[in-house]
């Protein structure tokens, strides 16, 4: 029997979870850290524009405050984030942006030494920080790194992939994880658990994220009983290649870039007078469709286009010079010379597992930070920028607070508890690999692909999501007869997608079932028949619990203290 | 060449530890569509014919490193390799060398992480007040572009034959971390940096195949970085760390550098002068305006003054640092150079030229091991200067010593 006892045990190599990691291990708990890819190679990386704070630096941007960045973000979420963290957040930025800097992140920056700041979605001032357009991969790397420095507390487990949380009376005691390399089941066991896992964008079809941004991190503590919150609220990014999907940043845009459709006209002027290009991302995806749907799509395809030749070559070498590998690599073409083909594409999920500003969720001992949590500070939508931000601000609180909550408790240990759980979850993965039917999970997959690209996507109705919650729930049982995994132990992925594409398949579900329920438009979520938003009956989160007949769904007011809901325009 | 809408014929390297004895390779075919990659074609593979295969993956969009591996011979990225790029009929895929094979395309970079971490690739910050940002110029930070960007996708590091040879050399990869580190303005160490990184399998051993930055898919050049390392260690190996300071003292306080070599003297010294003395292995040189209006030849001979005595034990041998002197077209030239002084059981000082006998490197004095150690090729002397180990074919010469009146003198037997 394989146990590795620590005091904290973090899941996820990204920003989040590293940040917890470090935290923790500065504060001289003893970490086991759970990847299932080595951390550098996490989605964290793939950020490109930048994090924001309110440190001013930025000429036009000398009056800005972490509560005018509260502000936008609280608007630029549609009101539906909690204001009491999203203040917690933007008053801890500019600590966290200089602490980043101490940590090694190359910033790019001003002519007078200070990091240099651009405008971004939504946001009043210019206040989103960056090195060139590859901040996340920069900051990553500088979390990292510091590991590096505290190795002798950190025990790194990486290729382990968690499969299931142990939880008895409302407790977290820790959870089982296989050994890539071996295939063989082994138990981790802590005081406290920090899920760091990420996004689960790969639920869509046409999304952002790497192959590894799936929907497991979420849809384990869903199944073990852990309720998630606001699954329905899923960005589109607007400009993401086409085909590929890969993300151009929206440094693009606050570089200056232009959105044209095929008349050759800046449509966003329409749609958002002031802000035009710099609206936030769910207005501008939202007026793309609208223009592609209108036939103004480029040559009457579905794909308008990204502009930045008149930016110079100079200007792109010196601050967009990812975005131009990524054209040159992908599509064969110079962005200096010609406009970027784009579409809007998944990119985020604003919701995740429940927790609160403080990083605890409803059981003990259980802690999420990052992507796959929902504090909520993002609300119905999220501002560019603040990605990086929530994950490393509560990367830290979280760290901080498993530490804090497990002082002094020493190594746990319990024979009884791991026996049982190494038992149930080897018996549970047996059946899942050794199925024997006849569907193809991949195909099965494909579906629930088409089925949420086409049905639950940036524009959504009654009839629709009904139909794709008919389709979904049928895909489901059709799973229950999936042919056999292959055989190996050693780094089998045919048995980590066919347990991904389980949790996805389930992730669906809630999706549409959250959207189908939410009788309103806000932020991401728009729905063509009820296009207003509803403060009296909506403005609240939507919690879905995990039962053997699909999720349950409840209702929990947000908090709002400074900010009272508005109209969005901008 | 497979062209979009025929089928591309891939010959992968399959090997599964628990069935094979040995690797062997499969054959695949594979629907070309436009953009299709080579990372696209193995989730191709996987989800259609055989879901067993391995292969490591995730961002898809070159940015993550996972995918590194070797695409018809040659080290890349199998998501930003376009099938319809690939000039051959066939697409061979191996997994990265010179890193032990686990399953298929994945290799174990236990090592590879670990050398990494070696190299301390962290900043050290200097102090600043914590309630503000370091304040580094643009043109500063520029000077860490092109080190910071690297993915770390093994690409360099299969592509290296000294990495393959040496395995304790950290490999490109490595190197150009901690140059990124080394030219951080933020960073308090500096130099010292290098120390860990120019022994016997450090810096040196890279002799320049540049196949590093034929394989870097993010246009890297970890050579260019291992050559600014031999430079600052060569500058600085002269002076050693601690002695940075005083010679920035010294140098400030020498004229500047002949006019028609430009104003700039860094400029100067990084074009005429490296290139010029790099077979020296050492030191950085000035040049002084001419002193005597007769233009004389070769160098200086006669004592150097070098100070008081300083302490010696025993034990542990001193460094001094003195300045040889040569005509050259009417000008004199200073090359710093440096002498360890030793004292022998009996209490009798002797000076010792550490310059290689084999090549003429620079050796430094290891206390780890007690020896002198040359960073070029592995040559080691013991404290009398006798050679222990490596290829050189004589002893550390030794330099005429003399004190007078508690000031010691050197003089070299200039050739």
């Amino acid at each position: 029997m394989d146990v590795h006892a620590h005091e904290l045990i973090v899941v996820g190599g990204g920003l989040a979870g590293t940040r917890a990691v470090d935290e923790a291990a500065l504060r001289g708990v003893d970490v086991g850290w759970i990847s299932k890819i080595y951390p550098i190679r996490s989605h964290s990386g793939e950020a490109q524009g930048g994090i924001n704070a309110a440190l001013c630096n930025h000429p036009e941007g000398r009056d800005d405050s972490p509560e005018r960045h509260g502000y936008d973000t609280a608007k630029g979420g549609d009101f539906l984030g909690d204001q009491d963290a999203i203040l917690v957040m933007t008053e801890q930025a500019p600590k966290t942006v200089r602490e980043m800097d101490r940590w090694g992140v190359p910033f790019s920056r001003f002519a007078d030494g200070s990091i240099a700041q651009r405008p971004f979605g939504g946001a009043a001032f210019p206040r989103t920080c960056y090195g060139a357009d590859r901040t996340g991969h920069f900051l990553l790397h500088a979390v990292y790194q510091k590991y590096l420095t505290l190795k002798d507390k950190v025990q790194l487990y990486d290729e382990y992939y968690a499969v299931g949380l142990i939880i008895e009376d409302h407790v977290c005691h820790g959870l089982t994880a296989f050994n890539m390399r071996t295939g063989k089941l082994e138990a981790f066991l802590g005081h406290a658990v920090i899920f760091g896992t990420g996004g689960s964008g790969r639920v869509y079809g046409r999304t952002t994220n790497s192959y590894s941004s799936t929907a497991l991190g979420v849809t384990m503590p869903y199944w073990a009983g852990v309720p998630i919150k606001d699954m329905e609220f899923v960005q589109f990014h607007p400009t993401c290649i086409t085909g590929k999907h890969i993300l151009m940043t929206e440094g693009a845009r606050g570089e200056g870039g232009y959105l044209i459709n095929n008349d050759g006209e800046r449509f966003m002027k329409r749609y958002a007078p002031k802000a035009i290009e710099l609206a936030p991302r769910d207005m501008v995806s939202r007026s793309i469709e609208t223009e592609i749907a209108a036939g103004r799509g480029i040559k009457g395809e579905k794909y308008v286009h990204l502009d930045i030749r008149h930016l110079g070559k100079a200007k792109i070498d010196e601050r967009l010079p990812g975005i131009k590998a990524i054209c040159v690599d992908f599509l064969g073409i110079d962005p200096v010379k010609e406009p970027i083909p784009i579409r809007p594409a998944q990119h985020y999920s604003m919701g995740g597992i429940d927790c609160d500003h403080t990083c605890k969720t409803e059981v003990e001992g259980f802690y999420a930070a990052g992507e796959c949590a929902c504090v909520s500070v993002h609300g119905a939508n999220r501002l560019g920028g603040n990605s990086l931000l929530e994950t490393i601000v509560f990367g830290e609180i979280a760290g901080r607070n498993a530490a804090l909550a497990i002082q002094g408790k020493g190594k746990p240990k319990d024979d009884r508890l791991v026996k049982e759980a190494l038992r149930s979850k080897e018996k549970e993965l047996e059946e899942l690999y050794n199925r024997g039917g006849s569907e193809d999970p991949y195909k099965l997959r494909d579906e629930v692909h088409d089925i949420v690209d086409n049905k639950v996507q940036i524009f959504r109705n009654k009839d629709d999501m009904e139909s794709a919650l008919q389709e979904i729930r049928a895909v489901k049982r059709r799973f229950r007869n999936i042919r056999s995994t292959s055989r190996g132990n050693v780094f089998n992925f045919d048995r980590t997608w066919t347990l991904e594409i389980a949790a996805g398949i389930d992730l669906a579900e809630v999706i549409t079932l959250g959207a189908l329920a939410r009788e309103e438009s806000r932020g991401a979520h728009s729905r063509t028949d009820f296009p207003n938003r509803d403060d009296v009956n909506w403005q609240k989160h939507t919690i879905a619990r995990f039962t053997e007949d699909g999720p349950e769904l409840s209702y929990k007011p947000v908090t709002i203290t400074k900010w009272q809901p508005e109209e969005r325009k901008y | 060449m497979a062209q979009i809408g025929e089928k591309a014929v891939i010959e992968i390297l399959r090997y599964d530890p628990q069935a094979d004895k040995r690797p062997h390779y499969e054959t695949y075919e594979v629907p070309v569509v436009k953009g299709l990659t080579v990372l696209e074609s193995l989730y191709y593979i996987l989800e259609n014919y055989d879901g067993s295969l391995s292969y490591r993956s995730s961002c898809r969009a070159a940015v993550c490193g996972s995918c590194g591996m070797k695409i018809n011979d040659k080290f890349a990225l199998a998501c930003r390799t376009l099938v319809e790029n690939i000039k051959s009929p066939r697409i061979k895929i191996e997994p990265l060398a010179n890193l032990p094979l686990i399953k298929d395309l994945v290799v174990d970079m236990t090592d590879f992480y670990e050398k990494y971490s070696l190299v301390e690739p962290f900043l050290i910050p200097k102090e600043i007040p914590p309630e503000k940002e370091f304040y580094q110029s643009p043109d500063d930070r520029k000077s860490v572009d092109g080190l910071v960007e690297c993915i770390m996708c093994g690409a360099c590091y299969a592509a290296c034959t000294m990495t393959g040879w040496d395995k304790k050399f950290p490999g490109p990869f490595g190197m150009l971390a901690a140059d990124g580190k080394l030219r951080d303005t933020r960073d308090k160490l500096g130099c010292e940096r290098i120390i860990d990184i120019s022994g016997e399998h450090g810096i040196w051993r890279c002799h320049d195949e540049f196949n590093c930055m034929e394989a870097c898919p993010k246009q890297l050049s970890p050579t260019g970085a291992i050559h600014h390392l031999k430079r600052t260690s060569v500058k600085y190996r002269f002076s050693s760390p601690k002695r940075k300071e005083l010679v920035d003292e010294e140098m400030r306080q020498l004229p500047e550098a002949i006019p028609e070599a430009g104003s700039a003297r860094r400029n100067f010294m990084k074009t005429a002068f490296w290139g010029g003395t790099g077979a020296l292995g050492a030191g950085f040189l000035l040049l002084f305006p001419p002193l005597f209006s007769k233009p004389v030849r070769g160098w200086e001979t006669g004592w150097i003054k070098i100070g008081a005595v300083p302490d010696v034990q025993p034990s542990k041998p001193v460094e001094v640092i003195y300045n040889r002197q040569k005509w050259e077209r009417g000008r004199l030239v200073v090359y710093p150079r440096r002498a360890y002084l030793v004292k022998n059981e009996s209490g009798a000082l002797s000076a010792i030229d550490p310059t290689c006998t084999h090549l003429g490197c620079i050796c430094y004095w290891d206390e780890s091991i007690r020896m002198f150690l040359c960073p070029c090729h592995g040559g080691a002397f013991n404290k009398e200067g006798n050679v222990t180990l490596g290829p050189p074919p004589k002893p550390l010469a030794r330099l005429n010593l003399k004190v007078e009146g508690g000031i010691l003198y050197l003089q070299e037997e200039v050739a």
